[in-house]
Protein backbone atom coordinates (compact mmCIF):
# COMPACT_ATOMS: atom_id res chain seq x y z
CA UNK A 1 0.00 0.00 0.00
CA UNK A 2 2.36 2.82 -1.44
CA UNK A 3 2.41 6.78 -1.72
CA UNK A 4 2.91 7.16 -5.22
CA UNK A 5 3.07 9.94 -8.11
CA UNK A 6 1.37 8.72 -11.04
CA UNK A 7 2.58 11.63 -14.21
CA UNK A 8 2.82 14.23 -12.47
CA UNK A 9 3.52 17.06 -14.43
CA UNK A 10 4.17 20.90 -13.06
CA UNK A 11 4.97 24.20 -14.21
CA UNK A 12 6.48 27.10 -12.94
CA UNK A 13 4.88 29.94 -15.73
CA UNK A 14 6.96 29.03 -18.82
CA UNK A 15 8.97 26.14 -16.79
CA UNK A 16 7.77 22.87 -16.95
CA UNK A 17 9.71 21.71 -13.64
CA UNK A 18 8.34 18.23 -13.69
CA UNK A 19 7.35 16.01 -16.80
CA UNK A 20 5.34 13.61 -15.75
CA UNK A 21 7.24 11.69 -13.48
CA UNK A 22 5.83 8.72 -11.51
CA UNK A 23 7.65 7.24 -8.16
CA UNK A 24 5.78 4.81 -5.50
CA UNK A 25 7.50 4.46 -2.30
CA UNK A 26 6.17 1.40 0.01
CA UNK A 27 6.42 1.09 3.99
CA UNK A 28 9.40 -0.03 4.80
CA UNK A 29 11.15 0.75 1.85
CA UNK A 30 14.20 3.73 1.37
CA UNK A 31 13.90 5.39 -1.86
CA UNK A 32 16.54 7.72 -2.76
CA UNK A 33 15.51 10.67 -5.34
CA UNK A 34 18.64 11.85 -6.91
CA UNK A 35 19.23 14.43 -9.82
CA UNK A 36 21.41 17.45 -10.71
CA UNK A 37 20.63 21.11 -9.47
CA UNK A 38 17.07 22.14 -10.82
CA UNK A 39 16.44 18.73 -11.82
CA UNK A 40 12.88 18.79 -9.84
CA UNK A 41 13.52 17.30 -7.03
CA UNK A 42 12.15 19.43 -4.25
CA UNK A 43 9.57 20.15 -6.86
CA UNK A 44 8.66 16.49 -6.85
CA UNK A 45 8.78 16.72 -2.97
CA UNK A 46 6.47 19.98 -2.65
CA UNK A 47 4.03 17.74 -4.62
CA UNK A 48 4.58 14.99 -2.54
CA UNK A 49 3.89 16.67 0.87
CA UNK A 50 0.89 19.00 -0.94
CA UNK A 51 2.87 22.17 -0.54
CA UNK A 52 2.81 22.27 -4.62
CA UNK A 53 -0.21 21.40 -6.83
CA UNK A 54 0.38 19.23 -9.91
CA UNK A 55 -1.37 20.82 -13.00
CA UNK A 56 -1.29 16.96 -14.35
CA UNK A 57 -1.16 13.91 -12.86
CA UNK A 58 -2.68 12.82 -9.44
CA UNK A 59 -1.08 11.40 -5.82
CA UNK A 60 -2.10 8.57 -3.72
CA UNK A 61 -1.69 7.21 -0.07
CA UNK A 62 -2.87 3.78 -0.10
CA UNK A 63 -5.25 3.78 -2.75
CA UNK A 64 -6.94 7.25 -2.07
CA UNK A 65 -6.56 10.21 -4.28
CA UNK A 66 -5.07 13.12 -1.91
CA UNK A 67 -3.54 15.22 -5.27
CA UNK A 68 -5.88 18.37 -3.73
CA UNK A 69 -5.42 17.67 -0.15
CA UNK A 70 -3.52 20.35 1.67
CA UNK A 71 -0.11 19.72 3.70
CA UNK A 72 -1.50 19.31 7.58
CA UNK A 73 -4.67 16.97 5.76
CA UNK A 74 -1.31 14.67 4.61
CA UNK A 75 0.23 15.15 8.04
CA UNK A 76 -2.67 13.92 9.89
CA UNK A 77 -2.79 10.89 7.26
CA UNK A 78 1.04 9.88 7.95
CA UNK A 79 2.95 11.82 5.27
CA UNK A 80 5.13 14.00 6.82
CA UNK A 81 8.16 16.12 4.90
CA UNK A 82 11.27 17.90 6.02
CA UNK A 83 12.92 21.48 4.60
CA UNK A 84 15.94 21.48 2.63
CA UNK A 85 16.63 24.68 4.81
CA UNK A 86 15.69 24.30 8.15
CA UNK A 87 13.11 26.08 9.09
CA UNK A 88 12.63 26.16 13.03
CA UNK A 89 9.84 27.76 14.96
CA UNK A 90 11.40 30.80 16.25
CA UNK A 91 10.83 31.62 19.68
CA UNK A 92 10.11 28.24 20.78
CA UNK A 93 12.41 25.42 22.78
CA UNK A 94 13.89 22.34 20.83
CA UNK A 95 11.37 20.45 22.25
CA UNK A 96 8.62 22.47 21.77
CA UNK A 97 9.02 22.80 18.00
CA UNK A 98 9.56 18.82 17.84
CA UNK A 99 5.82 18.97 20.19
CA UNK A 100 4.36 21.25 17.66
CA UNK A 101 4.32 17.80 14.79
CA UNK A 102 4.00 15.88 17.16
CA UNK A 103 0.39 17.15 18.59
CA UNK A 104 -0.90 18.64 15.77
CA UNK A 105 -0.21 15.65 13.31
CA UNK A 106 -2.70 14.05 15.58
CA UNK A 107 -1.25 10.81 15.15
CA UNK A 108 0.38 9.71 18.00
CA UNK A 109 -1.69 9.02 21.48
CA UNK A 110 0.60 10.66 23.62
CA UNK A 111 2.29 13.82 21.82
CA UNK A 112 5.12 14.36 24.58
CA UNK A 113 5.98 10.95 24.81
CA UNK A 114 6.16 10.88 20.63
CA UNK A 115 8.12 13.96 21.12
CA UNK A 116 10.77 12.75 23.46
CA UNK A 117 11.68 9.58 21.32
CA UNK A 118 11.79 11.80 18.07
CA UNK A 119 14.42 13.95 19.79
CA UNK A 120 16.01 10.77 21.28
CA UNK A 121 16.48 9.25 18.11
CA UNK A 122 18.38 12.01 16.28
CA UNK A 123 20.34 11.75 19.42
CA UNK A 124 18.85 15.74 20.56
CA UNK A 125 17.47 14.94 23.74
CA UNK A 126 20.29 17.08 25.61
CA UNK A 127 18.99 20.22 23.68
CA UNK A 128 15.10 19.96 24.39
CA UNK A 129 15.42 22.62 26.80
CA UNK A 130 17.55 24.94 24.51
CA UNK A 131 16.09 27.78 22.35
CA UNK A 132 16.13 26.90 18.94
CA UNK A 133 18.04 30.30 17.78
CA UNK A 134 21.03 28.28 19.53
CA UNK A 135 21.46 25.52 17.43
CA UNK A 136 24.20 24.87 14.89
CA UNK A 137 23.49 24.13 11.58
CA UNK A 138 23.61 20.31 11.87
CA UNK A 139 21.69 20.35 15.18
CA UNK A 140 19.04 22.16 12.94
CA UNK A 141 19.10 19.58 10.26
CA UNK A 142 18.43 16.77 12.87
CA UNK A 143 15.48 18.99 14.50
CA UNK A 144 13.91 18.65 11.38
CA UNK A 145 14.15 15.13 10.99
CA UNK A 146 12.95 14.63 14.76
CA UNK A 147 10.16 17.22 13.94
CA UNK A 148 8.34 14.89 11.18
CA UNK A 149 9.39 11.54 13.23
CA UNK A 150 7.27 13.32 16.10
CA UNK A 151 4.58 13.40 13.43
CA UNK A 152 4.45 9.52 13.57
CA UNK A 153 4.42 9.36 10.06
CA UNK A 154 4.20 6.11 7.92
CA UNK A 155 6.08 7.86 4.74
CA UNK A 156 8.81 10.06 5.99
CA UNK A 157 10.33 12.61 3.18
CA UNK A 158 13.66 13.57 3.76
CA UNK A 159 14.61 17.06 1.86
CA UNK A 160 18.70 16.81 1.49
CA UNK A 161 19.18 16.70 5.36
CA UNK A 162 22.78 16.01 5.01
CA UNK A 163 24.00 18.92 2.93
CA UNK A 164 25.91 20.92 4.89
CA UNK A 165 27.33 17.95 7.42
CA UNK A 166 30.62 17.44 7.49
CA UNK A 167 31.79 13.84 6.68
CA UNK A 168 31.34 12.50 10.22
CA UNK A 169 28.10 14.30 10.97
CA UNK A 170 26.77 12.78 7.92
CA UNK A 171 27.73 8.96 8.88
CA UNK A 172 25.75 9.74 12.08
CA UNK A 173 22.96 10.74 10.87
CA UNK A 174 23.07 8.05 7.97
CA UNK A 175 23.20 5.92 10.41
CA UNK A 176 20.61 6.95 13.02
CA UNK A 177 18.49 7.35 9.67
CA UNK A 178 18.48 3.70 8.60
CA UNK A 179 17.78 2.59 12.02
CA UNK A 180 14.77 4.82 12.44
CA UNK A 181 12.90 3.24 9.09
CA UNK A 182 13.98 -0.16 10.37
CA UNK A 183 12.87 0.27 13.44
CA UNK A 184 9.59 2.33 13.17
CA UNK A 185 8.82 0.81 9.73
CA UNK A 186 8.69 3.44 7.55
CA UNK A 187 8.45 4.22 4.14
CA UNK A 188 11.64 7.02 3.17
CA UNK A 189 11.87 8.77 0.56
CA UNK A 190 15.55 10.88 0.55
CA UNK A 191 16.02 13.83 -1.69
CA UNK A 192 19.81 14.27 -1.89
CA UNK A 193 22.37 15.50 -3.74
CA UNK A 194 25.08 13.66 -2.14
CA UNK A 195 25.39 10.16 -4.12
CA UNK A 196 27.14 8.10 -1.72
CA UNK A 197 24.72 8.58 0.99
CA UNK A 198 21.94 7.62 -1.23
CA UNK A 199 23.39 4.79 -2.90
CA UNK A 200 24.13 3.33 0.55
CA UNK A 201 21.32 4.16 2.43
CA UNK A 202 17.94 3.55 -0.63
CA UNK A 203 17.25 0.49 -1.79
CA UNK A 204 15.52 1.92 -4.94
CA UNK A 205 16.63 5.50 -6.58
CA UNK A 206 14.70 7.31 -8.98
CA UNK A 207 16.86 9.38 -11.35
CA UNK A 208 15.67 13.37 -12.72
CA UNK A 209 17.29 15.00 -14.86
CA UNK A 210 15.59 18.74 -16.66
CA UNK A 211 12.01 17.25 -14.73
CA UNK A 212 11.99 13.71 -16.76
CA UNK A 213 12.85 10.34 -14.93
CA UNK A 214 15.77 9.52 -16.70
CA UNK A 215 16.14 6.12 -14.40
CA UNK A 216 15.23 3.78 -12.09
CA UNK A 217 16.05 0.86 -10.07
CA UNK A 218 18.38 -0.71 -7.14
CA UNK A 219 21.69 1.95 -6.83
CA UNK A 220 23.89 -0.80 -7.85
CA UNK A 221 21.96 -0.79 -11.36
CA UNK A 222 21.61 3.13 -11.36
CA UNK A 223 25.19 4.05 -10.77
CA UNK A 224 25.86 2.27 -13.67
CA UNK A 225 23.65 3.58 -16.34
CA UNK A 226 24.94 5.59 -19.28
CA UNK A 227 22.55 7.95 -18.89
CA UNK A 228 22.69 8.95 -15.34
CA UNK A 229 26.79 9.16 -15.56
CA UNK A 230 26.02 11.30 -18.56
CA UNK A 231 23.67 13.90 -16.47
CA UNK A 232 26.14 13.91 -13.75
CA UNK A 233 29.71 14.30 -15.16
CA UNK A 234 28.41 16.34 -18.72
CA UNK A 235 29.93 13.61 -20.63
CA UNK A 236 33.24 13.63 -19.61
CA UNK A 237 33.31 10.12 -18.23
CA UNK B 1 10.88 35.11 36.56
CA UNK B 2 7.74 33.83 36.48
CA UNK B 3 5.03 35.46 34.52
CA UNK B 4 2.16 33.47 36.69
CA UNK B 5 3.95 35.18 40.01
CA UNK B 6 3.93 38.52 37.91
CA UNK B 7 0.35 38.65 37.66
CA UNK B 8 -0.85 37.36 40.92
CA UNK B 9 1.39 40.54 41.99
CA UNK B 10 0.06 42.99 39.46
CA UNK B 11 -3.50 42.01 40.34
CA UNK B 12 -3.65 41.89 44.05
CA UNK B 13 -1.87 45.95 43.67
CA UNK B 14 -4.74 46.49 41.92
CA UNK B 15 -7.10 45.17 43.99
CA UNK B 16 -5.77 46.30 47.48
CA UNK B 17 -4.47 50.05 46.19
CA UNK B 18 -8.05 51.50 44.91
CA UNK B 19 -9.91 52.28 47.78
CA UNK B 20 -6.37 54.37 48.72
CA UNK B 21 -6.41 56.82 46.20
CA UNK B 22 -8.22 59.57 44.55
CA UNK B 23 -10.86 59.48 42.33
CA UNK B 24 -8.63 61.19 39.52
CA UNK B 25 -5.86 58.52 39.84
CA UNK B 26 -9.32 55.84 40.31
CA UNK B 27 -10.27 57.33 36.90
CA UNK B 28 -6.52 57.44 35.20
CA UNK B 29 -6.75 53.48 36.56
CA UNK B 30 -10.22 52.85 34.95
CA UNK B 31 -9.00 54.49 31.94
CA UNK B 32 -5.78 52.51 31.70
CA UNK B 33 -7.37 49.36 32.56
CA UNK B 34 -10.13 49.59 29.81
CA UNK B 35 -6.73 50.20 27.57
CA UNK B 36 -5.37 47.31 28.66
CA UNK B 37 -7.84 44.76 28.18
CA UNK B 38 -7.96 46.05 24.67
CA UNK B 39 -4.28 45.53 24.21
CA UNK B 40 -4.78 42.09 25.69
CA UNK B 41 -7.12 41.50 23.00
CA UNK B 42 -5.14 42.69 20.38
CA UNK B 43 -2.21 40.81 21.51
CA UNK B 44 -4.10 37.32 21.53
CA UNK B 45 -3.61 37.60 17.29
CA UNK B 46 -1.48 39.87 16.89
CA UNK B 47 1.34 38.84 19.77
CA UNK B 48 0.24 35.39 19.61
CA UNK B 49 -0.50 34.69 16.32
CA UNK B 50 1.76 37.07 14.71
CA UNK B 51 -1.14 39.00 12.67
CA UNK B 52 -0.15 42.56 13.61
CA UNK B 53 -3.68 44.46 13.18
CA UNK B 54 -3.90 47.95 12.88
CA UNK B 55 -7.78 47.99 12.81
CA UNK B 56 -8.65 46.99 16.35
CA UNK B 57 -10.60 50.06 16.73
CA UNK B 58 -13.38 48.38 14.21
CA UNK B 59 -13.71 45.47 17.39
CA UNK B 60 -13.41 48.32 19.97
CA UNK B 61 -16.00 50.61 18.21
CA UNK B 62 -18.24 47.38 17.54
CA UNK B 63 -18.15 46.63 21.32
CA UNK B 64 -19.18 49.80 22.42
CA UNK B 65 -22.04 50.23 19.67
CA UNK B 66 -23.08 47.14 20.05
CA UNK B 67 -23.68 47.79 24.30
CA UNK B 68 -24.74 51.38 23.81
CA UNK B 69 -27.51 50.56 21.72
CA UNK B 70 -28.50 47.46 23.50
CA UNK B 71 -28.62 49.10 27.18
CA UNK B 72 -30.13 52.12 25.12
CA UNK B 73 -32.70 49.72 23.87
CA UNK B 74 -33.89 48.22 27.22
CA UNK B 75 -31.77 45.82 27.57
CA UNK B 76 -29.98 45.06 31.09
CA UNK B 77 -26.65 46.69 30.88
CA UNK B 78 -24.44 43.66 32.29
CA UNK B 79 -26.16 41.84 29.67
CA UNK B 80 -25.63 44.52 26.56
CA UNK B 81 -21.71 44.66 28.11
CA UNK B 82 -20.94 40.97 27.56
CA UNK B 83 -23.42 41.07 24.31
CA UNK B 84 -21.57 44.02 23.14
CA UNK B 85 -18.44 41.78 22.97
CA UNK B 86 -20.48 39.69 20.87
CA UNK B 87 -20.99 42.19 18.57
CA UNK B 88 -17.30 42.55 18.49
CA UNK B 89 -16.58 38.81 17.54
CA UNK B 90 -19.62 38.52 14.73
CA UNK B 91 -17.32 41.41 13.36
CA UNK B 92 -14.49 39.36 13.46
CA UNK B 93 -16.81 36.52 11.50
CA UNK B 94 -17.62 39.13 8.96
CA UNK B 95 -13.33 40.33 8.44
CA UNK B 96 -12.41 36.44 8.23
CA UNK B 97 -11.26 36.87 5.01
CA UNK B 98 -8.61 39.16 5.62
CA UNK B 99 -6.65 36.30 7.58
CA UNK B 100 -5.96 35.26 4.13
CA UNK B 101 -3.47 38.35 3.76
CA UNK B 102 -0.30 38.56 5.16
CA UNK B 103 1.97 40.90 7.47
CA UNK B 104 1.65 44.77 5.88
CA UNK B 105 -1.46 43.85 4.03
CA UNK B 106 -3.51 42.18 6.59
CA UNK B 107 -2.47 45.24 8.53
CA UNK B 108 -3.68 47.45 6.19
CA UNK B 109 -6.67 45.50 5.48
CA UNK B 110 -7.60 45.81 9.19
CA UNK B 111 -7.47 49.44 8.90
CA UNK B 112 -9.36 49.67 6.09
CA UNK B 113 -12.02 47.24 7.56
CA UNK B 114 -12.12 50.02 11.26
CA UNK B 115 -12.46 52.94 8.66
CA UNK B 116 -15.34 51.21 6.60
CA UNK B 117 -17.22 50.10 10.30
CA UNK B 118 -16.49 54.74 11.16
CA UNK B 119 -18.22 55.42 8.17
CA UNK B 120 -21.08 52.90 8.96
CA UNK B 121 -21.70 54.20 11.76
CA UNK B 122 -22.11 58.35 10.68
CA UNK B 123 -24.45 56.12 8.12
CA UNK B 124 -27.01 54.09 10.15
CA UNK B 125 -28.33 56.88 11.33
CA UNK B 126 -31.43 54.99 12.96
CA UNK B 127 -29.41 52.76 14.50
CA UNK B 128 -26.50 54.62 15.98
CA UNK B 129 -27.30 57.72 15.89
CA UNK B 130 -25.18 59.32 12.92
CA UNK B 131 -22.68 61.57 13.78
CA UNK B 132 -24.65 63.11 16.35
CA UNK B 133 -23.93 60.08 18.47
CA UNK B 134 -25.42 57.96 21.08
CA UNK B 135 -26.37 60.20 23.99
CA UNK B 136 -27.44 59.07 27.52
CA UNK B 137 -26.79 55.34 27.36
CA UNK B 138 -28.18 54.08 30.75
CA UNK B 139 -24.35 52.79 32.50
CA UNK B 140 -24.03 49.44 34.78
CA UNK B 141 -26.51 49.50 37.76
CA UNK B 142 -26.42 47.33 41.33
CA UNK B 143 -28.68 48.28 43.82
CA UNK B 144 -26.54 49.25 46.87
CA UNK B 145 -23.52 50.09 44.44
CA UNK B 146 -22.62 54.14 43.05
CA UNK B 147 -21.84 53.78 39.68
CA UNK B 148 -21.11 57.13 39.36
CA UNK B 149 -18.55 57.28 41.39
CA UNK B 150 -15.30 55.57 39.78
CA UNK B 151 -14.50 52.84 42.56
CA UNK B 152 -17.10 50.71 41.07
CA UNK B 153 -16.19 51.26 37.73
CA UNK B 154 -13.00 50.36 38.61
CA UNK B 155 -13.37 46.67 39.98
CA UNK B 156 -15.50 46.39 37.16
CA UNK B 157 -12.84 46.70 34.30
CA UNK B 158 -10.47 45.01 37.24
CA UNK B 159 -12.76 42.01 36.67
CA UNK B 160 -13.41 42.06 32.96
CA UNK B 161 -9.23 42.41 32.42
CA UNK B 162 -8.82 39.46 35.15
CA UNK B 163 -11.42 37.35 32.81
CA UNK B 164 -9.17 38.44 29.41
CA UNK B 165 -5.65 37.10 30.89
CA UNK B 166 -6.74 33.82 32.10
CA UNK B 167 -8.24 33.43 28.55
CA UNK B 168 -4.73 34.67 27.11
CA UNK B 169 -3.10 32.66 29.66
CA UNK B 170 -4.65 28.99 28.95
CA UNK B 171 -4.25 30.12 25.05
CA UNK B 172 -0.47 30.89 25.66
CA UNK B 173 0.35 28.11 27.95
CA UNK B 174 -2.00 25.35 25.96
CA UNK B 175 -1.96 23.68 22.76
CA UNK B 176 -3.57 26.82 21.15
CA UNK B 177 -0.95 28.86 22.25
CA UNK B 178 1.62 26.05 20.69
CA UNK B 179 0.03 25.61 17.74
CA UNK B 180 0.01 30.10 17.14
CA UNK B 181 3.77 30.15 17.85
CA UNK B 182 4.57 27.40 15.20
CA UNK B 183 2.83 30.33 12.58
CA UNK B 184 6.40 32.54 12.55
CA UNK B 185 7.17 29.12 9.79
CA UNK B 186 3.88 28.82 8.40
CA UNK B 187 4.94 26.29 5.50
CA UNK B 188 6.77 23.86 8.48
CA UNK B 189 3.81 24.52 10.62
CA UNK B 190 1.50 22.85 7.74
CA UNK B 191 3.67 19.85 7.51
CA UNK B 192 3.35 18.98 10.52
CA UNK B 193 -0.28 18.85 10.17
CA UNK B 194 -0.70 22.45 11.87
CA UNK B 195 -4.30 23.74 10.85
CA UNK B 196 -3.25 27.36 10.09
CA UNK B 197 -6.32 29.23 9.42
CA UNK B 198 -8.23 27.56 11.62
CA UNK B 199 -6.48 28.50 15.04
CA UNK B 200 -5.75 32.17 12.87
CA UNK B 201 -9.43 32.19 13.43
CA UNK B 202 -9.76 31.31 16.90
CA UNK B 203 -7.32 34.05 17.59
CA UNK B 204 -9.40 36.19 15.96
CA UNK B 205 -12.62 35.50 17.55
CA UNK B 206 -11.14 35.90 21.09
CA UNK B 207 -9.47 38.76 20.18
CA UNK B 208 -12.14 40.50 18.80
CA UNK B 209 -14.16 39.33 21.58
CA UNK B 210 -12.07 40.97 24.28
CA UNK B 211 -11.25 44.24 22.42
CA UNK B 212 -14.85 44.46 21.95
CA UNK B 213 -15.38 43.88 25.78
CA UNK B 214 -12.83 46.64 26.31
CA UNK B 215 -15.25 49.07 23.97
CA UNK B 216 -18.67 48.16 25.27
CA UNK B 217 -17.32 48.41 29.00
CA UNK B 218 -16.12 52.19 28.21
CA UNK B 219 -19.41 52.58 26.50
CA UNK B 220 -21.04 52.34 29.44
CA UNK B 221 -18.75 54.20 31.85
CA UNK B 222 -18.77 57.22 29.73
CA UNK B 223 -22.94 56.89 28.54
CA UNK B 224 -21.98 58.98 25.45
CA UNK B 225 -20.59 57.40 21.72
CA UNK B 226 -19.75 59.05 18.49
CA UNK B 227 -18.16 57.67 15.16
CA UNK B 228 -15.09 59.27 15.22
CA UNK B 229 -14.20 58.38 18.70
CA UNK B 230 -15.55 54.80 18.99
CA UNK B 231 -13.60 54.30 16.00
CA UNK B 232 -10.85 56.35 16.64
CA UNK B 233 -7.67 55.32 15.39
CA UNK B 234 -6.45 55.38 18.65
CA UNK B 235 -7.85 52.20 19.74
CA UNK B 236 -5.83 51.03 17.06
CA UNK B 237 -2.35 52.13 17.58
CA UNK B 238 -2.48 52.05 21.57
CA UNK B 239 -2.90 48.44 22.04
CA UNK B 240 -0.22 47.68 19.27
CA UNK B 241 2.71 49.95 20.87
CA UNK B 242 1.87 49.06 24.10
CA UNK B 243 2.19 45.32 23.30
CA UNK B 244 5.44 45.92 21.55
CA UNK B 245 6.78 47.81 24.46
CA UNK B 246 5.68 45.57 27.53
CA UNK B 247 6.34 42.66 25.14
CA UNK B 248 4.32 41.05 22.64
CA UNK B 249 3.31 37.56 22.59
CA UNK B 250 3.60 37.35 26.35
CA UNK B 251 0.53 37.67 29.04
CA UNK B 252 1.92 40.06 30.97
CA UNK B 253 3.25 42.32 28.55
CA UNK B 254 0.74 44.21 27.12
CA UNK B 255 -0.59 45.01 30.50
CA UNK B 256 2.93 46.45 31.60
CA UNK B 257 2.76 48.56 28.22
CA UNK B 258 -0.34 50.25 28.85
CA UNK B 259 -0.30 50.72 32.71
CA UNK B 260 3.43 51.97 31.56
CA UNK B 261 2.86 54.40 28.88
CA UNK B 262 -0.54 55.26 29.69
CA UNK B 263 0.31 56.20 33.58
CA UNK B 264 3.73 57.37 32.71
CA UNK B 265 2.44 59.68 30.18
CA UNK B 266 -0.53 61.27 32.71
CA UNK B 267 1.85 61.02 35.99
CA UNK B 268 5.30 61.40 34.78
CA UNK B 269 5.83 63.19 31.05
CA UNK B 270 2.50 65.22 30.56
CA UNK B 271 3.34 66.98 34.06
CA UNK B 272 6.97 68.06 32.61
CA UNK B 273 5.79 68.57 29.15
CA UNK B 274 2.39 69.50 29.18
CA UNK B 275 1.95 69.68 25.38
CA UNK B 276 3.84 67.41 22.91
CA UNK B 277 4.08 64.69 25.08
CA UNK B 278 3.85 62.29 22.34
CA UNK B 279 6.91 63.26 21.36
CA UNK B 280 8.50 61.24 24.50
CA UNK B 281 6.17 58.31 24.22
CA UNK B 282 7.12 58.21 20.42
CA UNK B 283 11.09 58.13 21.42
CA UNK B 284 10.76 55.64 23.90
CA UNK B 285 8.56 53.43 21.12
CA UNK B 286 11.35 53.74 19.20
CA UNK B 287 14.42 52.70 21.06
CA UNK B 288 12.29 49.67 22.75
CA UNK B 289 11.42 49.01 19.25
CA UNK B 290 15.18 49.19 18.58
CA UNK B 291 16.79 47.45 21.85
CA UNK B 292 13.92 45.40 23.14
CA UNK B 293 13.12 43.79 20.33
CA UNK B 294 10.86 41.13 22.41
CA UNK B 295 9.40 44.25 24.49
CA UNK B 296 10.58 44.80 28.22
CA UNK B 297 8.82 41.24 29.74
CA UNK B 298 9.91 39.34 26.15
CA UNK B 299 13.78 40.71 27.52
CA UNK B 300 13.25 39.53 30.87
CA UNK B 301 11.41 35.92 29.95
CA UNK B 302 14.07 35.75 27.16
CA UNK B 303 17.21 36.65 29.66
CA UNK B 304 16.28 34.59 32.49
CA UNK B 305 15.46 31.63 29.89
CA UNK B 306 12.12 30.47 31.24
CA UNK B 307 11.49 27.21 29.66
CA UNK B 308 7.69 27.51 29.34
CA UNK B 309 5.55 24.35 30.58
CA UNK B 310 2.66 23.43 27.84
CA UNK B 311 -0.40 21.54 28.97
Amino acid sequence: MPLSARGVSVRFGGLLALHEVSLTVEVGQKVGLIGPNGAGKTTMFGVLSGHLKPFRGEVFLEGRRITQLPPEARARLGVVRTFQVPRPFPGLTVFENVLVFARFSGRSQDPEASAWRALEGVGLEKWAEAWVEGLNVAQLKRLEVARALAAEPRYLLLDEVFAGLNPVEKAALAERIEALTRDWGLGLLLVEHDLKTVFRLAQWVYVLSFGSLIAEGPPEVVARDPKVIEVYTGGVV
Amino acid sequence: MKERGLLWLLFALLLILPPFLDEYLRHLLVSSLTLALLAVGWNLLGGFAGQVSFGHAAFFGLGAYGAGILSKAGLDPWLALFLGGGVAFLGSVVALPILRLHGAYFALAMLAYAEVLRTLAILLEGLTGGAAGLFSIPGLYLPGVDFGAKLANLYVILGLLLVGVGVAFRVRYGPLGLGLAALGEEEAARAGGVPVFRLKAQALFLSAFFSGLAGAFQALYIRFLEPPYAFSLEWSVYPLVASFLGGRGTVVGPILGTLGLYLGAELGVKQVLERGYHIATGALVVLVVLFLRRGVFGFLEGRYAVVRPRG
